[in-house]
């Protein structure tokens, strides 16, 4: 186990599916490239090109002067759409050639950590922008007054199906002690995957409100999760917390049933705060949610997620009766006592 | 034993190695099925390449699947020409041949594969077998090669293996791959470098084993045998590489950005499949084989509708059940390229065996007027090549393209230059651009036939696929005006390619007495034989095609300069002087048939389906019978 993890080892550990997606683009690029070649340039141009792709089997058997004359592919593009195009591709080399930068996003203490995962995706869209603008520009559609703002940024919103199966890994900073992540269940899906890192978190559960059925969800403190992450086919995200954090993964590839799904390697217990107006009640919504999902895991099977829960030394449903009276400062009966120590 | 052969049974006493110093030899391997023979001539022919002589192989395969051991039919192996220079062609008759048994060996006699004076090295468990059946049949079969003038080293191969391996079946092929690497001085390291590679799949331990009875077989020829084979090597100058036909087509389709290629076993085709297999693994893509040839075919032309690269791979009976999914194919204008390797015919035919049969099925097998591309291979090289022609014409045409292989092609192995990869080979991404408004799925330029081709997925591009008559739109539509210009642009599309090829190039002077005409896996032999003619002071040049539909341009005028044109083909012609046949009835080659139809040349052919390669010598003959008969009053 480590206690923190740095960008760069989570970057490292996601450089799989980041690489997927640079290569994607540099396809894009490349292509672009070719467009843009043989619309500007020479009729021996054209022809040297129609040689090429007719293989050595072609040479000598097929003119590629008159093959090059009769298969235009495609018609030459407008002085606009050709500007579009090369402006494009400016965009999509500056993401391959740019380095990581684009796929970290710091947040700062206070900050909500969904608008600025949002953000740093809408940066890495204007990929798809570009590729759209590509497409209006080769299909005589594109209007720079309507499309131009494609190169900017393109929020996730509105990225599309094909879009989303191909987004980018990110690595997420989060300064603050108190991350704010519920509204990231809106941008978890596709092939997002966002490792989360945050070593000043005081919340025992941050993850538990985005447990969901088809999505990877683990919190801990280990660099394996992020392995996890990165081989899981869903979309997921991972929090590298503090080592008293609670400790779980919720992988879709378990099963249909959450008690298939969910493994709760250790349950944080963070006493309770006698100073109200200092309770965070946001982490104890999350802790009582994570709760929640292990008593539904048990629910008629009681027996096999206590055994996923052996470290807790505890039956989900008593654990669930003990936090519940501690919330209403009654002191606990005795055995649910025993059993949440 | 009282033969008419020269059987050695005792290993030569040997004043002296006595070296056969040549720029060409052809040997062979025999067994039955099963004893590793082609495995053998596979690794010899391979190291040989590499060592930089030029190499033809020839699998020597019977047409059962597991034929009665220690048949004369059964005869499994190898044949291996090698030279200092390239080989284009299998050659004539067999000057050295290693036999696990004297049934091979007389299956290879019979078929007339052994030349005269042919070295013959055989396993010496038989003439005094304990069944004494199989010493009878050992008897009559040296009787029955009496007088060919044979000479017969019997090599106790069971017996030396036996001292490495306990199944000496299984082991005979790497020992008698020893004696040839010291026949031949080969280099031993490449030897065990390429057995490790072969064995490596199954242990450590069995490629050990082999690598031991290779220089158990090594040891033994450098103990006991009188002579050996000295033929130069020149190293080229470029890197190669040494592959079959099958393998060549898998590895062309792979550098042609294909993406797709359906399929349903079939031989010779399926080793295609075999290798792209492993390919599809490591570079991406889809190997799918269907529950049948039919439904192979429907899904490589519903990918290709897709905006995948996608090709089929199938021989003669996979092609005629093919036959209705190509026609929606054609009218449809979904690109497709389709592979047959072609093998003796009809029906199930000669599975295993070369023929060029399927011609005129291929350019004219279809119902209705369906015009498409064939195209035609000549060399292992161009077997790879082709497939990136293939697919640009088929793209750029919206066309079928088929590609007509061989057994030949298929089995044979042959160094070539490495090719360089370019990446204009490769298709591009789909277009997936909204299309522009007003365009249609056929909007047909009138003066070519050509059209843009939408994409499913394309904004703008929805429309109805349909195999029925349709006009630009996609509407199906019955009128005639429509399905006469409908048929007009597919045909169109044929024409305008026809004018982008370029006329074949004459091997030899452009004019003469004798132009022979061939296509496909011939093209060695032809140009063999023909050398051979010229250089006896015969007037005969050749060409040899590619393009078979449309054909090449400028035929005509080609074969208006020689005194006759004669095409050389391995499919079958009635001979003018068999009885009844008269230049009514006359059944002629297949491209004989098609070049008299295009050209109105009075195109004579010579034709033979032995089910082998034709040898250049047997062409040769023919040479000088026919231009004996032209010269004759």
């Amino acid at each position: 186990m480590q206690s923190e993890i740095s960008t760069e080892a989570a970057l490292a550990a996601l450089e799989q599916p980041r690489t997927l997606f640079l290569s994607a683009v540099a396809d894009l690029v490349g292509e672009l490239g070719r467009l843009l070649v043989q619309d500007r340039d020479s009729e021996q141009g054209r022809e040297q090109r129609s040689a090429a792709s007719l293989g050595a089997f072609g040479a000598g058997r097929v003119d590629a002067r008159r093959f090059a004359a009769l298969i235009s592919d495609r018609p030459v593009l407008p002085p606009a759409a050709l500007e579009a195009l090369g402006r494009a591709r400016a965009v999509l080399s500056a993401i391959v050639t740019g380095g990581p930068e684009p796929f970290v996003v710091v947040v700062g203490p206070g900050e909500d950590v969904a608008v600025a995962v949002g953000a740093g995706l809408a940066r890495l869209g204007r990929v798809f922008g570009a590729a759209r603008v590509a497409a209006l520009a080769r299909a005589g559609a594109y209007r720079s007054s309507e499309h131009a703002s494609l190169l900017e940024a393109l929020p996730f919103a509105r990225w599309n199906r094909g879009e989303r199966a191909l987004a980018p890994p990110l690595v997420v900073r989060v300064e603050g002690p108190r991350p704010r992540l519920s509204g990231l269940a809106d941008l978890l899906n596709g092939a997002v995957k966002i490792a989360l890192l945050a070593p000043a978190s005081e919340s025992p559960a941050p993850l538990a409100l985005l447990v969901s059925p088809g999505v990877f969800v683990a919190q801990g403190s280990s660099l394996d999760l992020l392995e996890r992450l990165r081989s899981s086919p869903a979309p997921g995200i991972v929090a590298i917390l503090p080592e008293r954090s609670s400790r779980f993964v919720h992988d879709p590839a378990g099963g249909d049933k959450l008690r298939d799904r969910l493994t709760v390697e250790y349950l944080s217990d963070v006493p309770p705060d006698d100073s109200r107006s200092r309770r965070d009640f946001r982490a104890d919504e999350e802790q009582a949610q994570l709760a929640l999902l292990i008593a539904a895991a048990s629910g008629g099977s009681a027996n096999g997620q206590v055994e996923r829960v052996e470290d807790l030394r505890s039956d989900p449903a008593g654990l669930l009766a003990a936090w519940l009276l501690r919330e209403a400062s009654l002191p606990p009966p005795v055995d649910a006592r025993a059993g949440a120590a | 034993m009282a033969t008419g052969v020269d059987v050695l049974t005792e290993p030569p006493s040997r004043p002296e190695i006595r070296t056969i110093r040549t720029s060409e030899h052809v040997l062979e391997i025999v067994s039955d099925s099963g004893e590793g023979a082609q495995k053998c001539g596979q690794i010899f022919g391979n190291v040989s390449a590499r060592m930089g002589n030029g190499v033809w192989t020839v699998e020597i395969i019977p047409a059962e699947i597991e034929p009665p051991p220690r048949s004369p039919a059964g005869a499994s192996g190898n044949r291996v020409r090698i030279g200092k220079g390239p080989v284009t062609n299998w050659g004539d008759e067999t000057e050295l041949v290693v036999a696990f048994n004297e049934q091979a060996l007389l299956g290879r006699h019979r078929l007339g594969a052994l030349a005269s004076h042919a070295t013959v090295l055989i396993e010496n468990l038989w003439a005094t077998h304990a069944d004494p059946g199989i010493r009878g049949q050992w008897s009559e079969a040296l009787a029955e090669m009496e007088g060919s003038g044979y000479r017969i080293v019997e090599v106790p191969m069971e017996e030396r293996c036996l001292t490495v391996v306990e199944n000496a079946r299984r082991g005979k092929n790497m020992f008698v791959l020893g004696l040839l690497a010291w026949i031949y001085d080969r280099d031993r390291d490449l030897c065990r470098d390429q057995i490790e590679g072969a064995f490596r799949k199954k242990s450590e331990e069995v490629a050990a084993a082999n690598v031991r009875l290779f220089e158990e077989g090594y040891d033994w020829a450098a103990e006991n045998l009188d002579f050996r084979i000295d033929v130069e090597t020149s190293q080229a100058r470029e890197p190669m590489v040494v592959m079959n036909g099958n393998d060549a087509i898998a590895f062309g389709a792979v550098a042609a950005g294909m993406e797709l290629a359906a399929m349903y076993p079939i031989t010779p085709a399926t080793s295609v499949s075999h290798r792209l297999g492993e390919m599809f693994e490591r570079f991406g893509g889809v190997l799918h084989q269907a529950e049948d040839e039919i439904a192979a075919a429907g899904v490589a032309i519903g990918a290709s509708y897709a905006g995948k690269v996608a090709f089929t791979i199938t021989s003669g009976p996979g092609l005629a059940l093919k036959t209705e999914f190509l026609g929606l194919s054609i009218m449809a204008e979904i690109p497709l390229v389709v592979v047959d390797v072609q093998r003796g015919g009809p029906s199930t035919g000669l599975p295993t065996k070369v023929e060029q049969s399927d011609l005129l099925a291929a350019i004219f097998g279809q119902p209705g007027d369906a015009p498409h591309v064939v195209i035609a291979p000549a060399t292992i090289e161009e077997c790879f090549h082709v497939m990136v022609t293939a697919r640009r014409i088929a793209e750029a045409f919206r066309a079928v393209v088929l590609v007509l292989s061989d057994a030949n092609l298929a089995t044979g192995m042959q160094p070539f230059r490495r090719p360089a990869i370019d990446p204009a080979w490769l298709a591009e991404s789909p277009d997936q651009s909204p299309v522009p408004e007003g365009m249609q799925p056929y909007q047909w330029d009138p003066r070519t036939g050509l059209s843009a081709r939408i994409m499913p997925g394309q904004p703008g591009g929805m429309h109805t696929l349909t195999g029925l008559a349709h006009d630009e739109a996609s509407h199906v539509v019955y009128d005639s005006s429509t399905h006469q210009r409908s048929s007009t642009m597919r045909s169109r599309k044929m024409a305008v390619l026809q004018r982008a090829l370029q006329p074949p190039e004459v091997n030899g002077p452009p004019e003469g007495k004798l132009l022979l005409v061939g296509w496909g896996s011939t093209k060695g032999a032809i140009e063999e034989a023909v050398s051979r003619a010229r250089s006896e002071g015969l007037s005969v040049s050749s060409i040899h095609l590619r393009f078979l539909s449309p054909l090449e341009p400028g035929l005509r005028g080609i074969f208006d300069r020689f005194g006759k044109v004669m095409t050389v083909e391995i499919n079958y012609s009635d001979e003018p002087d068999d009885p009844y046949i008269t230049e009514e009835n006359r059944r002629r080659g297949q491209m004989a048939f098609l070049l008299r139809a295009q050209t109105l040349v009075d195109v004579d052919c010579w034709t033979r389906v032995p089910g082998e390669p034709l040898r250049p010598r047997l062409i040769l003959d023919a040479i000088r019978g026919r231009m004996r008969k032209e010269l004759m009053p």
